[in-house]
């Protein structure tokens, strides 16, 4: 070998071995000498078994033979001969094995047959793979916990929607500027409105005017308050159908505590509430007359006139009693009895102002509060007003009968301070005015 | 250029002792049985090889591709072709490695290189034993690309006598094939060495 090729062979950055047709070395390049810490001086002359004794992979020499004796040429990869030579970074043996790939070539130098092996440092190369090969595999655990995760929530979602689907009640979502953005199917339903109708409106443009107001305070109140919003209000739906509404309204916060939305509930309590009038209307009425029944009417007056004594009012207490009423039953028979004290008890209401009231307080006597009693002139005029009104025809049926009645009165606080006393006053009053009528 | 059934049995049957010998050191070399199909021989255009690969429904092809030349007057690119999916499989199989790497390496395409290289020498050199002629090859090249780009550019002419030999791995069915890419004069001289090795002259 001429001088520049020898100093280009020891100049590359690999493993130059070339080696005879008996598979002596012939050329040992400077790389080789530096990693295997053997001067090519030392490796001249021997084959490469003999300089790495039992330390060479087997597909070597076999490759070299197949090279000089068959003209074949071989590659060893890194990947099934990891080290096929002990060969080490600058020759340091406490340091791992450089990784190496191989390629045997023959060829021809005279009319020898030699053969060209070059060894390639693969240690960078092998390293970035095993990076990559982590990282791949790093990607896949992230890419099945990111699967799994999707799942769940894909579940979660199906969850959430089946359950307000089927939910029974109308539940709903509002953004930040109280917008809708999501309504159940019952929601819609209650409201009257078709799907995406209300999306991107504000809720409260749904609620009649009259509510507004009040809701408005309301809403106000829970947002200085921080606490859920809870309403009853009116709402009038489309098909014009009026109903009752209850909304049960949450905050939805995000990382910083500043509001991103609003869900909530809303269920129809129109019925609920025409339920709830029936039986608080049963238990406070008689179911005759429509007028307060003895119970209610006593708790009434008892709480007027707690009401006129803290602000100092005059109240009259009125006890009306019929005349001869037990006859006119006997006579023409209790239906006949029912539909005079109907009567009557409609006058008497229809006599009353607002701020008055009237009770059944027994078979045939009635009281009567008239509340706020300016002055006391204005009492006989009442009084007399509820005597004519009594007095005039009633229809029973088949014909028209009269019917007068006794009236006692009494005034808080002249006459007593609770309802027995006022009560007991008015009872003699009106049984005073008894004799006379019935004279 | 014609070659009567006789002939072309023969072909055949010295691929199959070469590339049975080839296969069998690379059965000894992954450990594992491989069970080899008889091969087929044909000799086609470019055309009619692309047109066949492509039937084959494989998109990207794996290219394993050495050259020899004989001293009894052929010389030869040999291809050996997997699908690119399939090559995988066989490296990393060999490797133990399940790592999902869409693409081949570099370190894997230097072991599959070598694969080609031991299956090629082992094919090669057995011819060069049955025609009693001295070889020479060169080292492999590996290239992954799509059918009809990976045989390359052909000359005017020239013909490919395609060996086709299927290789089961275990449960997988992996195909393979084996190309030997000569010009007339190459296929006439090997043909004469076939005929020699089977008395047929």
């Amino acid at each position: 070998m001429n001088t520049i090729e020898q100093t280009i062979s020891n100049v590359v950055n690999f493993g130059i071995v070339i080696v005879n047709e008996r598979q002596k070395i012939v050329f040992w390049n400077e790389w080789m000498a530096r990693v295997s810490g053997l001067s090519s001086a030392d490796a001249s002359g021997r084959t490469l078994d003999q300089i790495f004794t039992g330390v060479v992979d087997q597909r070597i020499p076999y490759a070299i033979n197949e090279a000089v004796n068959f003209g074949m040429s071989s590659i060893l990869s890194h990947t099934l001969h990891p080290t096929p030579l002990p060969l080490y970074p600058e020759g340091n043996k406490s340091l791992n094995r450089i990784k190496q790939s191989v390629e045997v070539i023959p060829f021809t130098y005279g009319d020898q047959r030699q053969c060209l092996i070059s060894i390639h440092d693969v240690t960078d190369t092998v390293r970035r793979e095993n990076h990559l090969r982590q990282q791949t595999l790093q990607y896949q655990v992230d890419l099945q916990k990111l699967s799994e995760a999707q799942t769940a929530l894909s579940r979660s979602e199906m969850r959430f929607r089946e359950l307000t689907r089927h939910a029974p009640v109308g539940l709903f979502e509002l953004d930040e500027k109280c917008r809708w953005t999501f309504l159940n199917a019952k929601c819609l339903e209650m409201l009257g409105y078709e799907d995406g109708a209300l999306l991107g409106s504000f809720w409260l443009n749904i609620v009649p005017e009259s509510e507004r107001v009040e809701l408005i305070k309301q809403w106000q109140v829970s947002q200085d308050s921080e606490q859920r919003f809870f309403a009853e209000f009116m709402f009038c739906r489309p098909d014009r159908r009026i109903t009752w509404l209850q909304m049960d309204l949450r905050a939805i916060r995000g990382n910083s505590e500043k509001i991103i939305g609003f869900i909530g509930t809303i269920q129809d309590i129109g019925e609920q509430r025409l339920y709830m009038h029936k039986v608080e209307h049963r238990a406070n009425y008689d179911g005759l007359t429509q007028v307060h029944n003895k119970t209610y009417f006593e708790t009434k007056v008892k709480a007027t006139l707690a009401g006129a004594q803290a602000v100092g009012l005059k109240v009259a207490f009125l006890f009306i009693d019929l005349n001869k009423f037990k006859s006119i039953n006997e006579e023409y028979g209790h239906a006949a009895g029912d539909r005079l004290l109907k009567t009557v008890a409609s006058r008497i209401k229809r006599v009353l102002r607002e701020s008055d009231f009237a009770g059944r307080i027994g078979g045939d006597e009635f009281g009567v509060v008239i509340g706020d009693l300016h002055n006391d002139i204005v009492l006989p005029s009442v009084v007399a007003k509820l005597r004519r009104a009594v007095s005039l025809p009633v229809n029973i049926g088949n014909l028209y009968v009269r019917i007068d009645c006794a009236i006692g009165t009494a005034i808080y606080p002249a006459h007593g301070g609770s309802l027995e006393e006022l009560s007991a006053y008015a009872d003699a009053e009106m049984f005073k005015d008894k004799p006379a009528v019935s004279a | 250029m014609e070659f009567s059934e006789l002939e072309l049995d023969a072909l055949a049957e010295t691929f199959n002792l070469s590339l049975g010998e080839a296969a069998a050191m690379f059965s000894q070399m992954i450990r594992e049985d491989i069970i080899l199909s008889v091969p087929t021989v044909e000799i086609l255009s470019q055309r009619e090889l692309v047109n066949q690969l492509e039937t084959g429904g494989n998109s990207r092809l794996c290219a394993i591709r050495q050259s020899f030349s004989s001293s009894s007057n052929f010389n030869t690119n040999t291809l050996l072709l997997f699908p690119e999916q399939g090559t995988l499989e066989i490296v990393r199989r060999m490797l133990g490695d399940s790592t999902p790497i869409e693409h081949i390496t570099e370190l894997e395409q230097d072991t599959l290189a070598e694969i080609g290289n031991i299956i090629m020498n082992g094919c090669m050199g057995s011819l060069a034993n049955l025609f009693n002629s001295r070889m020479t090859g060169s080292l492999p090249a590996v290239s992954v690309n799509a059918v009809n780009k990976v045989l390359g550019d052909g000359e005017d002419g020239q013909m490919y006598l395609v060996a086709r030999i299927s290789m089961s791995l275990s449960s997988k069915n992996i195909y393979g094939f084996v190309l030997f890419i000569m010009d007339v004069n190459s296929v006439n001289s090997f043909m004469l060495e076939v005929k020699k090795a089977f008395h047929l002259q």
